[in-house]
């Protein structure tokens, strides 16, 4: 990811005019499955609604091209139960600091399709406390509605399936398939700010993911 | 980091740097689903389940397939351990409740891993010294009509 972003900042100082920086910050709320797979069982748990939290730092490139560090935590809405409590609902949330994204800024039409892949954690809080980490990737796609020349309100919706590979005693046997998907649906502003010259014929929206 | 009443058992040494026992409680052919909630209970023993010289419940109440627990041991002496699935919540197994043995095998009927962890005092009481950790410690649950 990093060599990805050396190469396309390169590219994109390059062409004075199409760099530039942004930076945001997403509000919103999330919902996961966890799934456990093994010995021919399967047990899979639905979290309970909760908030959602993102800033973003990124880089403009190419005019079409975005990268951007997009670090997450996501929070259990209910108050924490006792373990041994009785119910359905599973308290959880999810964390990480390493967690990048790449994305197309869509032209034409006010939208942005975007990836990323990112470490992270996801953790019970009911019941059987279990603190889960691992690899995942996701996907998500922007609506983005200009308030001006450099300021954008987004409404974002991202999926992520989490590959779970430790809990708390190390790593997760290859027997035993782990991980859980989330859902995110947030709202937020972006601003960006592109440096150099324009192309006369640029129609380069401002943004990032 | 303070090394403190390592000559009364490891208690205080695991609450400030953590449980030195960690596994999995995994089911095997025993599905951990019900409608009553299930209670995970794991024993560690000093001479092989004479005697249980301490227990921790692990709450199911998700119904996961694999649970994560941590137990404290004293360093420098041998000690077992089992666990079994508590379904009625009495706090001791009864026949036709799932169980299982620390053994390396998945299906936890074995002879019992003997498991010691060295640990020396450091001469400076104020760090830590070689605090070691054994992880993986995983039991597999299956149906057993003994332990």
């Amino acid at each position: 990811m990093i060599a990805l972003l050396l190469l396309l900042f390169s590219a994109g100082t390059a062409e004075a005019g199409n760099f530039g920086i942004t930076t945001g910050l997403d509000l919103g709320i999330w919902k996961s499955t966890f799934t456990q797979q093994a010995f021919g069982l399967k047990t899979a748990i639905s979290g309970q609604p909760g908030y959602a939290f993102s800033p973003n730092f990124g880089f403009l490139f190419c005019p079409y091209v975005f990268v951007e560090y997009a670090p997450y935590l996501y929070k259990s809405s209910t108050p924490t139960r006792s373990a041994g409590a009785t119910g359905a609902s599973n308290e959880v949330d999810a964390f990480s600091l390493v967690a990048f994204n790449g994305g197309l800024i869509v032209p034409v039409v006010p939208v942005e399709v975007y990836s990323g892949i990112a470490y992270g954690n996801y953790g019970f809080k009911y019941g059987s406390n279990n603190d889960y980490s691992g690899y995942l990737l996701k996907a998500g796609i922007t609506y983005r509605l200009g308030l001006g020349a450099s300021t954008n309100l987004k409404l974002k919706f991202e999926c992520q399936r989490h590959f779970i590979t430790q809990d708390d005693s190390g790593l997760i046997p290859a027997s035993i398939n782990t991980a859980a998907n989330l859902y995110v649906l947030t709202i937020g502003f972006n601003f960006s700010k592109r440096f150099g010259r324009q192309p006369v014929d640029s129609v380069a929206p401002r943004t990032g993911g | 980091m303070t090394i403190l009443l390592t000559g009364c058992g490891n208690s205080m040494n695991c609450a400030i740097l953590g449980n030195n026992v960690n596994g999995r409680i995994n089911f095997g052919d025993r599905a951990p689903f019900g409608s009553q909630r299930t209670q995970l209970k794991v024993e560690l023993s000093k001479d092989i389940f004479a005697t249980v010289w301490q227990s921790q419940v692990v709450d199911n109440s998700q119904n996961l397939i694999s649970v994560p627990y941590s137990l404290c041991a004293d360093n420098n002496v041998n000690f077992t351990i089992r666990a079994f699935s508590d379904q009625n919540a009495n706090g001791k197994w009864d026949a036709g409740e799932g169980t299982g043995r620390d053994d390396g095998t998945s299906d936890g009927n074995a002879a019992y891993v003997t498991r010691n962890i060295p640990y020396t005092a450091p001469a400076d009481k104020n760090t830590s010294g070689d605090w070691k950790k054994v992880n993986g410690v995983d039991i597999w649950i299956d149906e057993g009509a003994t332990r």
